[in-house]
């Protein structure tokens, strides 16, 4: 009996791992039904998505590349590969027979392999064996398989932005045809040669990838190329200097109600800090663009940068060994509530750092409809720029004097307005003036006659518009600092691939821009979802508060030691002077009183460094004590509590 | 179901009724915050989700959700009080869910008393709340799956240290499934389709996904079939003692 028990459970048992093994892979086969639990549905395909997929025109087929050994080695890729095939599946679900989802696993060696090579994936080798590895997806429009948009291997540091690659890779099939971006800036945006001859790097700048994914940027530098290329939109970086030809064309684009974005900066912190170069690698400040504002009445503030202490940037105004984070407040990182989240551009936008911008200002009588984008806090200050040639944190905190306004930083400019060259085209410029052969005895030479000037070609003008002919649509930033990389993005390098991390939204922002501009809002929702970055607001805003009490005091013991310093090396360097003899009694007691002072000060000053951390560590404690304590006393005291009513009650129980 | 409801609260407050569970709830809630906030850098990670806290809850369960299935048979069946059990009018399944509910009641209780963390989080700044709700879902699917495995075990062994001992490998193994520590043990003679299921028991990474924010259908699935496994091999253990 006892046997044939123990064969029954234990059959029954195996049974029931069997089952379970069975349902287990069956579930895997039949569901993928999901319940997005975050705030931002950051696992639910978007609308943007949805919208690209639905409207794609035409059949498109994706090639899925992917060694199975790659996620046997590094589970972390299994994992990874996992939510790609999941995120395909949705796709597929909602674009139907349009969209063909083909899987491989390439093996070494295999015609597979050599297909996904052509195809443009990236091998990576997995151990010294040698073997490639594959994680890659490649999408084509029809049968032919040439004129594909490829991701050649997946990166986990994007694996947050994975349905946005994904979706802007079927985009970019589907839409072969871009509009075209003319980019005027005196900045190497598009790569930097002489940088390259100076061992830095060629490459163009983030935002200029970003924007060939859906747009066709083309370098405009004279009127004759922005004539011929026609651009849909103008993105102006940092203009400097313009010939008049060139100022009347884009005036004209504007007056037929073309589009533009405008980054004009009263600051520039890279032409700042560049070595002296020659004419066009433009200035810290610029004013040729003046001439457009005053028509507009408009402007940029040319002397002056916005600082908001509400929402400054950390920097380390430390040397050195001591970290000190400071509130830098020309470096803006403007929180949701300054940003208009009912523009389409900043929806999703949330996380900007705008590095010394200026301020918009509007005239009364500007026939322009102005509608912020990006404001200041309250607690904002007009910084003159001179005082940002050298970096100084901390003195600009110390010196901090909030007006109590608020400043625009980005604004939406529409309306229609009268040309800025009322009466027409320029006239051409003076032909150079040719001198006359001077040697006479140059057989070449005949003398007395001049020789002819060379003839201008004049730009092919379009007729004449004195006034807009339709609205136009400009978006203007104070600033144009915010979309070099270093403000931005973090770019590595994978065998040979640049892989972009973006820090923050700007590349982003400047994309929605471009993107609203050209009318197609379907993709905007897809920009940024997910930077992920959550931080400590009530510690932040302690720190910030903290700051501004001890930086005043830190900032005088500063200086007292810088003085306490000076003195004390003139006096060991005077001290060899003349009547150095009769003095020296008098001057080591002074060295040595100097010197107490000095270690005085510098301890005093630890001190101030000290209490500003320890209003943050004491909340930290405090933090830290009632979470790990709390609930466990309150469980004894509990615990107590009830044995004590239950032995009361046996007491009275027995009493009877 | 109103045995299920009997053995439920007959054993609820059996749990409260002596100091063992108390004990189990102070060092579980102290153990949890002493690493949440030294080891779960959670102050210099800056950042207001509970990943801190989350990242050890598989391995705290591992060590002291055993504790709690021992007893759950093996005393029992030390003491003699199963054959008594046995004689109840009920069937043997209903008595092992009805433990095992209590049992998962219990220890969800004192995972829910981990919240203050959850209130600091949102006074201090602004977190994905969707996000650490599927966290504390995927815990306590994943605390029943302990116990289950653990009570198993339990109704295995008259000696409570053998269950809890016995019942702390299995659940380490389990957790453990998706690394190289455990499939190294398969690598040799087990085909890659068996390696690739081994991987996917894995209750971390079951948990991980869950933890993101969202909880997938499969991950559900996973923990509940293992539940009812282990709860039927349970009542198959338990019948041993079901003499006619």
């Amino acid at each position: 009996m006892k046997a044939n028990r123990r064969i029954g459970w234990l059959g029954g048992f195996a049974l029931a791992v069997l089952a379970f093994i069975g349902i287990n892979l069956g579930a895997h086969y039949i569901t993928n039904a999901r319940l997005d639990l975050t705030e931002e549905k950051l696992f639910t395909l978007s609308d943007g998505t949805r919208s690209v997929l639905q409207s794609m025109g035409k059949p498109i087929r994706l090639e899925f590349y992917y060694s199975s050994s790659l996620g046997k080695e590094i589970p972390g890729y299994a994992v990874f590969a996992t939510r790609v095939r999941d995120m395909l599946d949705e796709f597929q679900a909602v674009a139907g027979d349009n969209l063909i989802i083909e899987s491989f696993d390439p093996e070494p060696f295999s015609e597979t392999e050599d297909q996904a090579v052509e195809a443009g994936m990236q091998g990576v080798p997995l151990d010294q064996t040698g073997d490639d590895v594959y994680f890659g997806i490649v999408g084509f429009a029809t049968d032919a398989r040439e004129q594909g948009s490829a991701i050649p291997f997946f990166q986990p540091e994007r694996s947050n932005f994975l349905e946005y690659d994904l979706t802007k890779l079927i985009y970019r099939v589907a839409n072969p045809e871009l509009p075209v971006v003319g980019v005027i800036s005196d900045k190497p945006i598009f790569g930097d040669p002489m940088a390259h001859l100076r061992g830095g790097s060629n490459d163009p700048w983030v935002i200029v990838t970003q924007m060939e994914d859906f747009f066709d940027a083309r370098f405009v530098y004279d009127a004759k190329t922005l004539l011929k290329d026609s651009p849909d939109i103008l993105l102006i970086i940092h203009p400097s200097d313009f010939d008049d030809d060139f100022a009347y064309a884009i005036d004209q684009h504007l007056m037929r109600g073309g589009r533009a974005i405008i980054f004009h900066d009263p600051w520039n912190e890279t032409a700042a800090n560049a070595p002296a170069q020659g004419p066009g690698m433009g200035s810290a400040t610029e004013s040729d663009f003046q001439r457009f504002f005053d028509t507009w009445g408009v402007g940029v503030s040319a002397e002056v940068a916005v600082g908001d202490r509400g929402a400054a940037q950390l920097v380390n105004a430390g040397d050195g060994s001591d970290f000190v984070p400071t509130p830098y407040v020309v470096w803006v990182k403007p929180t949701e509530a300054q940003l208009n989240k009912d523009d389409a551009i900043l929806s999703s936008i949330s996380n900007l750092l705008i590095p010394s911008a200026g301020s918009i200002t509007v005239s009364d009588d500007s026939p322009l409809s102005v509608q912020p984008l990006i404001e200041s806090t309250r607690d904002a200050a007009l910084i003159p720029v001179e005082r940002l040639a050298v970096p100084d944190p901390l003195g600009l905190l110390e010196d901090y004097a909030p007006t109590g306004e608020t400043y625009v930083m980005a604004a939406r400019l529409s309306g229609s307005v009268i040309s800025t060259f009322p009466d027409g085209p320029p006239p051409p410029p003076e032909p150079e003036p040719v001198e006359e052969s001077a040697d006479a005895n140059d057989d070449d030479a005949v003398d007395g006659e001049p020789v002819e000037p060379e003839s201008i070609e004049r730009p092919l003008f379009l007729p004449h518009l004195a006034a807009s002919e339709a609205p136009m649509n400009v978006i203007l930033v104070a600033d144009a600092d915010m979309l070099e990389d270093r403000f931005w993005v973090r770019v590595q390098n994978f065998f040979g691939q640049r892989v972009v991390v973006p820090q923050a939204d700007n590349g982003a922002f400047l994309i929605n821009g471009l993107d609203n501009l050209h009318g197609s809002n379907a993709l905007l929702s897809l920009r940024s979802r997910g930077t992920g970055n959550r931080p400590f607001v009530a510690i932040e805003e302690l720190r910030r508060e903290a700051e501004t009490e001890y930086r005043a005091e830190e900032r005088a013991l500063q200086q007292k030691m810088q003085e306490t310093e000076e003195k004390l090396t003139a006096l060991e360097s005077g001290s060899g002077a003349e009547g150095a003899v009769l003095d020296a009694d008098a001057t080591d007691a002074e060295i040595e009183q100097f010197t107490k002072e000095l270690l005085d000060t510098r301890r005093k000053l630890r001190e101030v460094n000290l209490s500003l951390r320890q209003d943050i560590e004491a909340l930290q404690n405090r933090v830290q004590l009632i979470n790990i304590g709390l609930m466990p006393v309150l469980v004894c005291f509990f615990a107590v509590g009830l044995g004590y009513i239950r032995a009361r009650r046996r007491r009275l129980s027995h009493s009877f | 179901m109103g045995s299920i409801a009997a053995i439920f609260r007959r054993e609820m407050s059996a749990y409260f009724s002596t100091p063992v569970a108390y004990v189990f709830i102070v060092i579980f809630l102290l153990m949890a915050g002493a690493f949440t906030f030294f080891l779960g850098a959670f102050f210099d990670r800056g950042q207001a989700d509970l990943n801190s806290l989350f990242q050890f809850l598989p391995w705290l369960f591992v060590v002291l959700v055993p504790a709690i299935a021992m007893r759950l048979w093996a005393e029992e069946i030390d003491s003699g009080t199963i054959e008594l059990l046995m004689t109840l009018p009920m069937t043997t399944a209903q008595i092992v869910v009805g433990k095992f509910l209590a049992a998962w009641a219990f220890t969800s209780v004192a995972l829910m008393l981990t919240f203050p963390v959850w209130i600091t989080i949102n006074m201090l700044g602004n977190p994905d709340n969707g996000a650490i709700l599927a966290g504390y879902i995927g815990a306590i699917f994943m605390a029943g799956g302990y116990l289950a495995v653990g009570s198993f075990v339990s109704a295995l062994t008259r000696s409570q240290v053998i269950a809890f001992v016995i019942g702390v490998a299995l659940c380490f193994t389990l957790t453990a499934a998706g690394t190289p520590l455990v499939l190294n043990f398969f690598s040799g003679w087990a085909g890659d389709a068996v390696l690739g299921f081994i991987r996917s028991m894995s209750f971390l990474s079951h948990f991980e996904a869950i933890a993101k924010g969202v909880v997938d259908l499969r991950d559900a699935i996973f923990f509940l079939s293992l539940i009812g496994v282990f709860l039927a091999g349970n009542v198959l253990a338990v019948n041993r003692f079901k003499d006619a």
